[in-house]
């Protein structure tokens, strides 16, 4: 009995290689807290460990969860930089002084546009137009026109038939919060928001599941940022973005050097490393298909082009105050989520 | 008496004291030690002399009795010192600092079996300080670090996010124009129902006496209450009809598969234990994904095999079906123990008092039978309440109790709605200990006695048999059908778009996933060993021993099962990221996390297993001259063996497969299988997310399949004999 | 084998579980090599007695000594005792071998010793042969057996007993106490024992503490306990007695004269004169279907209630001007008197006794 039971257990024990040191800041090490795509993450992890030999390590935790942790983590952070996801959320860490705003070297090569909106609040490093991944074939099915505004999104006629990102854990889902708001104005815009929760079938997580989801066919419209939406088409999955005619609102994906970093000389290497154009040639390749912020950056060609839509004028500051991004949650939180769909 | 003892732990705790660095990071041997600190600070003179005191009174021809009195007090302040010393100086603790407490520690639990204190003697009492410095340091203190932010907004006391979160109508909607049936009226209508059906023997003309009255009060009060819930909205209602459903649910699944393991006829009862075992290797949320690709709008059942076009499953539904296949197995774990040791002597002893089957399962099946359900029940409510991976990727986005502690936290990062969230969880479970105990009563079900008995089970009858089979096979077909679909999602290009075959994603995951994959597993198993053992101590401790604070430290340590994952993960965070006890930022804290995650299981594992064994074999035990450690030695580890490995397993399976508490503390260098497999998922790369999947659930199926089949054998030789 | 015996000694034994009081005051010794028998219905104390002396339970007042020394603060393991239990309590994962070699293998015994000890106690208890069983796979006979083999072992100054014998069967039960009684004045241990059952207490005691609710009620051998029960508790539950009012009319020296309803009778117990209760055996009435003779010498007259035949002898019930009075008698010549006939009833002073007013209690 004991043999046997011996048997079972030595397969655990086997794996009782000693306890866990703890990594010290040990000279060497650069700690990245990783918001897109994991593969991207993946890429910079290996090639900045290519180029320099300092050895990289990542945890991936989308934006809002990201957030949470540094601001957890405030006393003491673990991280170095934060690689990605959305500019607001970066923004909000920087006002509340857990980020450390500095100009890298490549400010000069970054495409102005961007360096003038975020100035003072973080680096971009990448850009990308926010609308629908939509599925034309079970729209066909379902015999429905491809919609082409936010305002019929909340049309009755496609509900249970639209997935978006929850705006409490999602920089998408704020994103779009605040592009219908700054389209339509609060009052209005909290009505078509409501108007389009009674449609959503399922409110995601993260901001990358609603153009999944869209891909696969469960919904017909997944709210998402276009980048996800080539990502996947790339992939072969029946989706397209559209950009919404009323108005499109875009992200500033962001980089920021963590305050009180613990590899603090690392992380301003990563962090000039990372705006090179050749390493800004990993998010494409990596499912971050979106506009790289290097101007030197070649852009896809199914990359979405800015030129085509009808962009918001897209106010990053107001929006990224945080008493004001809290507050638009928490209205959309208390006042709609609830309802009954 | 050992009186060797306390000199022993007196010695290893001078020498840590003397040679070990007190801190972590503190560079300069030896003026980092503790005697070193002894020339700044008073504390650690004191730590030194109480650790010399102990080695005095280990070697001293001191009294027993007067020894133990001092042992207790220099080991209590010294220990005091230690912890005090360690959160006053903020540098995060190091070897000699643990080392010193820990040796204080055992010196006080040796002095307080030694002075009589403590009934069984120097283990017990150190056993005891152990276990409850233990608990309350990754237990105790992380939840009170978070429910301090649930009443304290910048160190000033407020009720603010308590009436905010309880009055949100995220938290319950009572009224609202969208409503189909205002939750009133449908209240009424229940507790209408419960009076017609507790009054009823009432009306056919029995007298009532004061079982009916108070069964009419509940009924009454049950309907009104499932009324209110069945029309009201919001994640408390969503949380509680969810939870009783799937504990029902479960619960009776389990009861049959276990009646099946235990006495089918039929050769699908091998089938039982290894499928009814495969969703406990599977972290929840990839059976949840799985579950999309067979029941979604484009599922391969609803849409492909049906012809369906429904988002009927994305949904309380899709949640409630996932969740009964996700807990159905443990339900069975539980009640198959107690089904197989079902004493059929007292069943033969029945059916010779003329019992027709019908008595017989009421009159004895039933009663000894209670606990385990009760067991059960619990345990898939509080794990229903708890889960939020099938919730989130399946609930289409309504709320839940966890769910929202988990948006609260990592979305709105707002730690004090999140802390009101998590004690409305915590009283839901805690409501739910209380009902417990209430139906069981102080009833012990001793079936192990040193005095063996005999007798074969009694075969189910035949309809029931192949009923209860025809039963499992769906619920074995869908298992296999969500398993085939994640093993093959692996080896196609794009789930459900591209079926071509290709090796690509595992090919990737020999980079990316494998490693992981390891390291996962190293921590795991690194803490499923002291997982098992210290939940099995707490369980021995205290169903055996009577001691102040036992009821205390129990339920303590049960805290850290109910508390949702996500709230005791924030709760590490806010309790170690700073100060003595730091430990963000290394495997540790995952460690450490996976632990007190597991214990509960192995507590709960450990109190069924002695439950089950008479008490006069310890007694006999120690009447042979065995102290308390000879005894747990050769006789009850011996006899709990199973349980015990049982109870390891699971620690090591849960530690492997759970999600919600490491998401925040996973750091770099140190991520785990689960975390990755999500985000993956999360990224559309969907084939990766797979095969990492499939690699974890073959890996675990591993472990857990030798143990299945060792389960199927641990019988005790008193139940193997027959005749007797 | 016999090392000294020692003297246990329980000395103001009190016990209490919350609200419920199990030992009351409890004060008594059990001489060196003596069998001391704790008699009692369950709930009386007797096994808390026992369980305290073991060191099982923590005594909530008064001493426990064992050969001088005070143990009442030591664990069971640290005392000489060895105890046999009433499930025997035998290891189910150790082999009889196992179980018996328990004990010295904690205490670190030799090999040789061990394998010793061990043969004799199974010599002792007639087990040679079934070293290699398992406990599941023995007869309860059996079982017992290795239980107090498993006790024997250790070579135990004290040997405890609780209600060794009550799953056994009653033709085995008879078997097994004339074994224990035979072993323990052969190893001249000193041993206290526990049962309910009176006569297993009366044939294998050398003293018996008859206890009830706590407290002992007498102590005393085993005809003390029959012949002069000193409370009418102690009469009632050891044998068979029937009680009736009476009085003491006159007292000389070491006799007293007692008055039942119509009759006079003389007892050698000096009692002072009085109202009293006398206790009387059954075996000590006779039946006499004819008035025997003339007041003082003359029978107390009744009526058969019942009647039994019991091979040998009749038992009857006969309802009296004084009370219902139980008879066991030889048989008339032409066999059972039926229920309803009249009788008289004539007492032999020997299975007579006389208890105070302030005795009556109990029952």
């Amino acid at each position: 009995m004991v043999t046997r039971l011996g048997a079972s257990a030595l397969l655990i024990v086997g794996l009782w290689a000693g306890w866990p040191t703890s990594p010290a800041a040990a000279q060497g090490r650069v700690n990245l807290l990783c918001s897109p795509d994991p593969a991207w993450c993946e890429a910079v992890k290996r090639d900045f460990n290519k180029a320099t030999g300092i050895q990289t390590e990542f945890v991936r935790l989308s934006s809002g969860a990201a957030l949470a942790r540094i601001r957890a983590e405030k006393a003491n952070p673990t991280f170095d930089v934060w690689f990605g996801g959305s500019g607001d959320s970066h923004w909000v860490a920087q006002a509340e002084g857990l980020l450390e705003f500095l100009r890298p070297k490549a400010w000069g090569e970054l495409r102005p546009n961007l360096t003038r909106a975020v100035d003072g609040h973080y680096i971009p490093l990448y850009t990308g137009l926010h609308g629908f991944g939509v599925n034309d074939k079970l729209l066909q099915e379902k015999q429905l026109p491809v919609p082409a505004t936010w305002k019929e999104l909340g049309d009755p006629k496609y509900k249970g038939l639209i997935a978006m990102p929850n705006p409490n854990t999602s920089g998408t889902g704020y994103v779009m919060m605040t592009t219908i708001v700054q389209i339509y104005g609060e009052e209005p815009g909290f009505e078509l928001l409501k108007a389009i929760h009674k449609n959503v079938a399922q409110y995601t997580r993260s901001g990358g599941d609603p153009s999944l989801l869209a891909g696969r066919g469960e919904v017909a419209v997944g709210v998402s940022f276009a980048n996800d939406v080539v990502e996947r088409a790339r992939k072969a999955f029946p989706i397209r973005f559209v950009a919404p005619k009323d108005g499109t609102g875009y992200e500033i994906g962001a980089l920021s050097l963590v305050k009180g970093a613990p590899n603090r000389a690392n992380a301003l290497r990563l962090i000039d490393w990372a705006l090179e154009p050749e390493s800004q040639k990993l998010g494409p390749q990596n499912g971050e298909v979106s506009v790289q912020s290097n101007a030197r950056t070649p852009v896809a060609p199914d990359v979405p082009r800015f030129e085509d839509a009808k962009l918001v004028d897209y106010d990053f500051g107001k929006y990224g105050t945080p008493a004001v991004r809290d507050a638009l949650i928490k209205r959309w939180t208390e006042q709609i989520f609830p309802i009954p769909r | 008496m050992r009186h060797a003892a306390p000199a022993w732990w007196a010695g290893l705790g001078l020498a840590a004291f003397a040679l070990a660095p007190w801190a972590r990071g503190v560079s300069g041997w030896p003026g980092s030690t503790g005697l070193a600190l002894a020339g700044r600070t008073w504390a650690a003179v004191g730590i030194g002399l109480a650790l010399l005191a102990g080695l005095g009174l280990g070697l001293g021809p001191w009294g027993r009795v007067q020894a133990g009195r001092i042992l207790v007090a220099a080991g209590g302040v010294g220990s005091a010192l230690a912890l005090g010393l360690v959160f006053a100086r903020g540098e995060p603790f190091g070897a000699g600092a643990l080392l010193s407490t820990l040796s204080l520690l055992t010196l006080a639990g040796l002095g307080l079996g030694q002075a009589g204190l403590v009934r069984g003697g120097g283990f017990v009492g150190a056993a005891i300080l152990g276990a409850s410095l233990l608990v309350g340091l990754f237990v105790v203190y992380p939840l009170a670090a978070v429910l301090h932010a649930s009443v304290a907004v910048g160190g000033r006391l407020t009720t603010g996010p308590l009436v905010k979160t309880v009055t949100s109508p995220v938290f319950l909607l009572l009224a609202h124009e969208a409503l189909p049936v205002a939750p009133g009226v449908v209240a009424l209508a229940g507790a209408v129902l419960g009076l017609a059906l507790g009054s009823a023997p009432v009306l056919a003309g029995r007298r009532p006496t004061g079982a009916a009255i108070r069964r009419l009060v509940l009924l009454v009060g049950g309907g009104a209450l499932v009324g209110l819930l069945l029309g009201a909205r919001g994640a408390l209602r969503n949380s509680l009809l969810l939870a009783g459903a799937v504990g029902v649910a479960s619960t009776a699944l389990g009861l049959a598969f276990a009646l099946l393991d235990a006495r089918s006829r039929l050769p699908t009862r091998r089938w039982l234990a290894p499928l009814s075992a495969l969703p406990i290797i599977t972290p929840a949320f990839v059976l949840g994904l799985a579950f999309i690709y067979l029941f979604g709008r484009r599922g391969s059942v609803t849409h492909g095999l049906l012809g369906l076009d429904t988002g009927a499953f994305f949904g309380p539904l899709g949640v409630a079906v996932a969740q009964v296949m996700a807990f159905t197995p443990i339900a069975f774990l539980v009640l198959a123990g107690v089904v197989r040791s079902l004493d059929a002597a007292l069943e033969e002893a029945a059916q010779t008092l003329r019992a027709t089957p019908g008595a017989l399962l009421r009159t004895v099946t039933w009663p000894l039978l209670r606990p385990g359900l009760a067991n059960a029940l619990l345990l898939v409510m509080i794990e229903s309440l708890a889960d939020f991976g099938n919730p989130l990727l399946l609930g289409g986005g309504v709320p839940f109790l966890s769910t929202e502690v988990f948006l609260a936290i990592e979305g709105r990062f707002d730690p004090h709605e999140a802390a009101v969230y998590g004690l409305v969880l915590l009283t839901l479970v805690l409501a739910l200990f209380l009902l417990q105990r209430r139906w069981l009563g102080d009833v012990s079900f001793v079936t192990i006695t040193g005095r063996p008995s005999g007798g074969r089970p009694v075969p189910l009858p035949r309809a029931l048999d192949a009923g209860l089979t025809g039963l499992f096979v769906v619920y074995a077909a869908l298992a296999m059908l969500l398993y085939g679909s994640l093993f093959l999602g692996g080896f196609v290009r794009v789930w459900g778009i591209d079926h071509r075959f290709t090796l690509d994603h595992y090919r990737g995951l020999a980079t990316a996933g494998l490693p992981v994959l390891l390291e996962t597993a190293r921590l795991a198993a690194v803490a499923a060993i002291p997982a098992a053992l210290l939940g099995f101590l707490i369980a021995y401790l205290t169903t055996r021993h009577r001691f102040a604070g036992r009821t205390a430290l129990e339920f303590s340590a049960l805290l850290s099962y109910a508390a949702p994952g996500t709230v005791m993960g924030i709760g590490y965070i806010l309790a170690f990221n700073q100060g003595g006890l730091r430990l963000t930022g290394t495997a540790a804290i995952l460690v450490l996390a996976f632990m007190f995650r597991g214990m509960p299981v192995g507590i709960r594992s450990g109190m069924a297993a002695l439950a089950q064994i008479d008490r006069t074999l310890e007694e006999a035990s120690s009447l042979l001259r065995a102290d308390v450690p000879a005894t747990l030695r050769r006789v009850l580890v011996p006899l709990v063996l199973p349980a015990l490995v049982t109870g390891l397993l699971y620690c090591f399976i849960r530690a492997m497969t759970g999600v919600s508490q490491v998401i925040f503390l996973v750091s770099p260098g140190h991520d785990l299988a689960t975390v990755l497999i999500l985000s993956w998922a999360e990224y559309g790369h969907l084939g990766r997310g797979a095969a990492l999947a499939s690699l974890l659930v073959l890996f675990l199926a591993a472990v857990l399949l030798p143990a299945e089949r060792l389960g199927r054998r641990r019988r005790l030789p008193s139940v193997a004999a027959g005749g007797g | 084998m016999a090392d000294e015996a020692v003297r246990v000694v329980l000395e103001g034994i009190a016990k209490r579980f919350g609200a419920t009081i199990a030992a009351d005051d409890i004060s008594l010794a059990v001489e060196p090599g003596e069998l001391l028998t704790l008699l009692g219905p369950s709930g009386c104390g007797k096994t808390t007695t026992l369980r305290i002396v073991a060191g099982l339970e923590v005594p909530s007042a008064g001493r426990v000594w064992i050969g001088g020394a005070d143990v009442t603060d030591l664990p069971p393991h640290a005392r000489d005792v060895s105890m046999v239990f009433q499930s025997y309590a035998l290891f189910p994962h150790l082999t009889v071998f196992e179980n018996v070699a328990y004990g010295p293998r904690i205490l670190r015994r030799p090999a040789a010793e061990i394998r010793r000890a061990v043969a004799e106690a199974l010599a002792l208890t007639g087990l040679e042969g079934l070293e290699d069983r398992a406990p599941a796979a023995l007869s309860g006979g059996q079982q017992q057996r290795v239980a107090l083999a498993r006790a024997l072992a250790l070579r135990p100054k004290v040997l405890l007993f609780d209600e060794p014998l009550s799953n056994l069967d009653a033709k085995l039960r008879k078997r097994m106490r004339g074994d224990i009684r035979l072993l323990q004045q052969r190893l001249g241990i000193t041993a206290l024992y526990v049962t309910h059952d009176q006569a297993e207490a009366l044939a294998i005691s050398d003293r018996i503490a008859v206890m009830d609710r706590g407290r002992i009620h007498q102590l005393g051998t085993a005809t003390d306990v029959y012949t002069r029960p000193a409370t009418r508790f102690v009469a009632d539950f050891i044998g068979e007695a029937s009680f009736l009012p009476a009085r003491v009319v006159a007292r000389d020296g070491t006799a007293a004269r007692v008055a039942v309803g119509p009759i006079t009778l003389s007892l050698g117990d000096p009692a002072a004169p009085g109202p009293v209760t006398l206790v009387v055996r059954p075996e000590a009435v006779a039946i006499q279907p004819a008035r025997p003779g003339p007041p003082p010498a003359a029978g107390l007259p009744g009526r058969i209630e019942r009647a039994a035949y019991l091979g040998g002898a009749g038992e009857y019930l006969v309802a009296t001007d004084v009370g219902p009075v139980a008879v066991s008698d030889a048989l008339m010549a032409d066999g059972l008197l039926a229920a309803g006939t009249a009788v008289w009833l004539t007492f032999s002073p020997r299975g007579l006794a006389l208890l105070r007013e302030g005795g009556s209690e109990g029952a």
